[in-house]
């Protein structure tokens, strides 16, 4: 196997970056991003539906009996250890616990990695968020008179919401025209690394107008066999040529089709080769993550911002998806692993963060399509609304609950039916703050949230 | 070269199976009859090889030589009758013969897919399967169907049976298998209790419409938005209709650990008992309080069958799946009213489909006979066509290089390609009910999306998958994969015949894109072979003269099978 020809691959993605003219923005904006340093927003999403309810638990005695009159019964499908009886709790250390009076709260006995961030500060719990048009309680939903959000209760629809603020069919998402103003204040000379997609899903949370996502696959770097092996050419020359018809640069192609296979290919193999190159050499990090599917991805994360000066970045934002969580039956059995999953793998992402001595640069926030009913149907529950989401990172004001978390019980102001909770945090009251930390200004913020005014203040997120 | 090519295949009449009923005629023998002479069968004019070749792109797993040649010959009509009446592949009894002799794998019954359509005689039936799989999606990825091959076979029969029978039918089946309860969680769905707090399952009464019947919002027959973007149901719809799918588990008892020993491959059974009793409501039909659970199940499927919705939401997706990703509406509604009347005219004035709505055989000529479908590409704007994911690209490669006796379980490479080193697809194991990609995908960033133009399945080929599917080709086509067995078939090729006219770089490229592209190569394309060959001399001495033919004709195939000239379709 013949060695990476280095300076051959970056000039190749060099040139592959000039192509990408950076459009000129009518707003006048495009330079107020504040690029200094690095920063990086990991977007940790629970595909199915990830139940809250089941997450951030009551602890104090009567809001915990309330719950068991509506759970009470179903609670008796856990197992021993992942039971939810009171005394398998153990109480979070709330620091602005005086916003909720007497209650007390608890998380799941399976996500022991995430109480211990919690506990130390650095992760924070945003309640009950959601997509809301306006702010909207059970009266105003009834009567009609608050317009309702797009295609309630249905995932895909669901997940492109919080993704692109738009039901299935949306080209553009947040995280993408995040990274589009980054871009266009020039915070990475090489933009193909800016969005970086972990995993299988395909998604459009990370697709801006310059911006796209760079997927990584679950197993880290491929190899380019047609480059790097001599299956079929010996000769490195040859194997260049090979290359360039891989690439196929051809201005004569019409079908749009044809054109965009061609242009998929030609970034597959221009950023596999500089991508490759950047971690030729380097060295893996001692912080340990757990064997699972998730574990894995994230370690991938780490290890890519670990190379940040290598792939030549500043600010960058990964998007990583975990599935499983659609819970209609078996929600006793298959949620505790994954809590006990997705619990493991965030705590050592956030020690790998420390271990690079950048966990204040890094922050990882959650999202999911949405929570789940509080009644259960059986041996599982079924589509609700808002949810609880998770922000963990060292620059975050953590061991503490943003905004509100509606009490275990049915037809409350916030309840649509059933436990199904109408949101009482927006999405852009969410994902505003995020943007704000990682550096935009707040016209920015704006042209990226617009709806952002219609509702109160921002989740004060970060210390 | 064509008779060279035609001594190996093992099925030479394979797309013939009848005989052309040419000879219509009264006979001499029919003194019973006071009729007249029957009608002549409609003629099936013979087509062009290239058209032939674009046929089979759509109607098989892909073209080989001999296939293009009895196609072009006997006419696009007729390859389709004959291809009605080819009997079903079944996976069942395989699947059973290796549970017998004790050598049941858990991807057994799926990986024997990849043989079928790489070697089997029903091709455009187990297309058909393909595509059905795509749309009323069950996936081994599941926890529990993926230990239960046995049960996936009995799905896949389902699909295989009812492939050109009706969607009426095809609905009842898989709303009835174990495979389905188990998938979408409907299995031992309990009435609603509210002692307990318990409410019947929602999973299956809501995908059961967004995804198999009616969609979300409103729809011409055309496949274009009614105005106004109505949604089609609501969440009361689903709390309704839920209600009609309860009381459904296996025989053996309702409680999982009654189950039988064949729980997971018979249709479910009703208990009553366990059946919603109340009022069920949804889309403007109400089934009466106490109405048993199998009335209530018919009543439902019957509703939703025919709600205008059903044969524009089908039969684009269909359209989608065999032809090109943005029909025009006009040919929507085409398929639409084929789906609709059940019928439909051939090109040759030929009607098939049995008249009952919700025909498949019907819909499925609509798709292939439909003016767009047929045209010649340089015709077409450059808007038509589609992407084809890696699998078929894959199975045309092994199928037009006449894989003889085609063996997956040989090939640890097909064991399991969902990764994106390998295909980033897998049949029957999508990640979740949605399948591998949606049908409105929009590719950010792309020529297609700045058009409004749909391709779903960009959303499986993309930059982390685009190097896997090359290193897949490549390994495949160096014959470098690695087999279980050196001694056993696997997907590997014979390149004898084709390595005796390597020398003859026309003759070659002839050869290849006779069976890889209809004939034909862009002239980027074929430059960059040309040259890459005309720099990979043949030697003299007869070591090295095998390996350099050999070397051209693998780095000829895998430059073509990488092209965009081959992974598109138009």
């Amino acid at each position: 196997m013949t060695k990476l020809n280095r300076r051959l691959f970056l000039s190749a993605a060099g040139a592959t970056a000039a192509t990408g003219i950076l459009p000129r923005f009518a707003s006048g904006t495009a330079q107020a991003a504040n690029t200094s340093g690095y920063r990086a927003l990991v977007c940790l999403f629970f595909a199915g539906g990830l139940d809250g309810h089941d997450c951030v638990l009551p602890y104090d005695l009567s809001s915990y009996d309330q719950l068991t009159n509506i759970r009470g019964n179903y609670f008796n499908n856990y197992s021993t250890s992942d039971s939810r009886a009171r005394s398998n709790l153990t109480p979070l250390n709330v620091r602005n616990a005086s916003n909720f009076g007497t209650r007390q709260f608890a998380f799941s006995p399976n996500m022991e990695g995430m109480r211990d961030l919690f506990d130390q500060g650095r992760l924070a719990v945003v309640g009950n968020v959601g997509p809301l048009e306006n702010p909207m309680n059970r009266e105003t939903y009834l009567n009609g008179s608050v317009q309702r959000p797009p295609r309630l209760f249905s995932h895909n629809d669901q997940r492109s919401i919080w993704r692109s603020l738009e039901p299935e069919g949306a080209r553009l998402g947040w995280g993408g025209q995040i990274a589009d103003l980054m871009l266009e204040a020039n915070a990475n000379p090489e933009p193909a690394f800016t969005c970086i997609s972990v995993g299988n899903t395909p998604n459009t949370f990370l697709s801006g107008n310059m911006a796209r996502a760079y997927k990584v696959g679950s197993e880290g770097v491929i190899r380019n066999l047609a480059v790097e092996s001599t299956f079929l050419l010996f000769d490195e020359q040859k194997r260049e040529n090979l290359r360039q018809h891989l690439r196929d640069v051809s201005t004569s192609r019409q079908n749009l089709f044809e054109r965009d296979f061609a242009a998929t290919n030609r970034r597959a193999i221009d950023a596999n080769g500089s991508f490759a190159s950047a971690f030729t050499g380097g060295s893996p990090l001692n912080t340990s993550f757990p064997e699972s599917r998730l574990g894995q991805d994230l370690a991938t994360v780490a290890n890519v911002i670990n190379r940040r000066i290598d792939l030549n970045v500043s600010r960058q934002i990964f998007y990583v998806g975990v599935g499983g969580f659609d819970t209609h039956s078996r929600q006793a059995i298959d949620l505790p692993r994954l809590q006990d999953k997705f619990s493991d793998a965030i705590r050592s992402f956030y020690l790998a963060t420390e271990e690079m001595g950048i966990a204040q640069d890094v922050t990882l926030f959650t999202m999911s399509d949405f929570g789940r009913g509080l009644v259960a149907n059986g041996d599982g529950t079924d589509h609700g609304w808002g949810n609880h989401q998770y922000v963990v990172g060292g620059a975050v004001d953590g061991g503490r609950i943003i905004g509100d978390v509606p009490s275990p019980t049915l037809e409350h102001s916030q309840d649509v039916g059933r436990g199904q909770l109408i949101p009482t945090t927006s999405i852009e009251q969410f994902a505003a703050p995020l943007a704000r930390w990682f550096g935009l200004s707040g016209s920015e913020v704006n042209s990226v949230f617009p709806s952002l005014n219609r509702f109160g203040p921002e989740a004060d997120i970060f210390v | 070269m064509r008779s060279g090519w035609l001594k190996r295949g093992l099925s030479v009449l394979f797309w013939l199976s009848i005989a052309s009923c040419g000879g219509g005629g009264g006979g001499d023998d029919d003194t019973s009859s006071s009729s007249p002479n029957p009608p002549q069968p409609p003629a099936s004019p013979p087509v062009t090889t290239a058209a032939a070749s674009r046929f089979l792109v759509q109607a098989s797993f892909g073209p080989s030589p001999a296939t293009i040649n009895q196609v072009a010959a006997a006419g696009l009509e007729d390859s389709f009758l004959s291809q009605l009446s080819e009997p079903a592949t079944l996976y069942m009894p395989a699947v059973k013969a290796l549970e017998a002799n004790g050598n049941l794998h858990p991807s057994s019954a799926i990986n024997s897919f990849w043989d079928s359509a790489a070697g089997g005689r029903d091709q455009l039936r187990q297309r058909m399967v393909y595509a059905l799989s795509q749309i009323l999606v069950i996936s081994a990825e599941d926890g529990f169907l993926q230990g239960q091959p046995v049960s996936q076979a009995y799905y896949m029969d389902i699909l295989s049976r009812n492939a050109f029978g009706n969607y009426r039918d095809l609905l009842e089946e898989i709303t009835y298998s174990p495979t389905m309860g188990v998938y979408l969680t409907y299995i031992r769905n309990e009435k609603g209790d509210p002692a307990r707090g318990n409410m019947p399952d929602e999973n299956y009464a809501r995908e059961i419409m967004q995804l198999f019947t009616i969609g979300l919002v409103e729809l011409n027959n055309d496949g274009t938005r009614r105005a106004g973007d109505i949604e089609t149901y609501d969440q009361d719809d689903v709390t309704g209709l839920a209600r009609v799918f309860t009381g459904l588990s296996h025989p053996g008892g309702f409680a999982e650990r009654n189950a039988a020993a064949n729980a997971y491959e018979v249709p479910m059974i009703i208990y009553d008992n366990a059946h919603s009793e109340l009022e069920k409501s949804f889309l403007g039909l109400t089934i009466p309080a106490g109405t048993d659970a199998a009335t209530s199940i018919d009543m439902a499927l019957d509703h939703l069958f025919e709600h205008p919705n059903v044969g524009p939401f089908i039969g684009r997706q269909l359209i989608q799946r065999f032809v090109t990703s943005n029909p025009e509406p006009a040919y929507v509604g085409r398929v639409a009213t084929a789906f609709n009347t059940g019928e439909y005219l051939l090109p040759n004035g030929q009607r098939v489909g049995a008249g009952r709505r919700g025909d498949l055989t019907a819909t499925l000529a609509a798709v292939l006979f439909d003016q767009n479908a047929r045209r010649d590409p340089d015709l077409a704007p450059n808007t038509f066509g589609k992407v084809r994911e890696p699998v078929l690209r894959f199975l045309h490669w092994a199928r037009a290089l006449e894989i003889a006796d085609p063996n997956s379980r040989n090939e640890s490479l097909l064991d399991d390609t969902t990764g994106q080193s390998s295909f980033a697809q897998h049949p029957f194991r999508a990640d979740s009910v949605f399948n591998f990609y949606r049908p409105n995908f929009v590719a950010p960033g792309s020529d297609t999306a700045a058009q409004d133009l749909v391709s779903p399945e960009l959303g499986i080929v993309h930059e982390a998958s685009a190097i896997g599917y090359m290193n897949m080709m490549m390994q495949f086509t160096t014959l470098r994969t690695p087999n279980w067995n050196q001694n056993l078939s696997g997907f590997d090729p014979d390149y004898t015949e084709l390595m005796a006219v390597a020398d003859d770089i026309d003759e070659l490229l002839s050869q290849l894109t006779f069976v890889l592209t209809h004939g034909e190569l862009s002239n980027t394309t074929r430059q960059r072979i040309v040259s890459m060959l005309e720099e990979t001399p043949i030697r003299t001495t007869p070591n090295e003269e095998i390996q350099t033919r050999r070397r051209r004709v693998q780095l000829a195939i895998f430059m073509i099978v990488t092209s965009p000239d081959f992974a598109i379709q138009r």
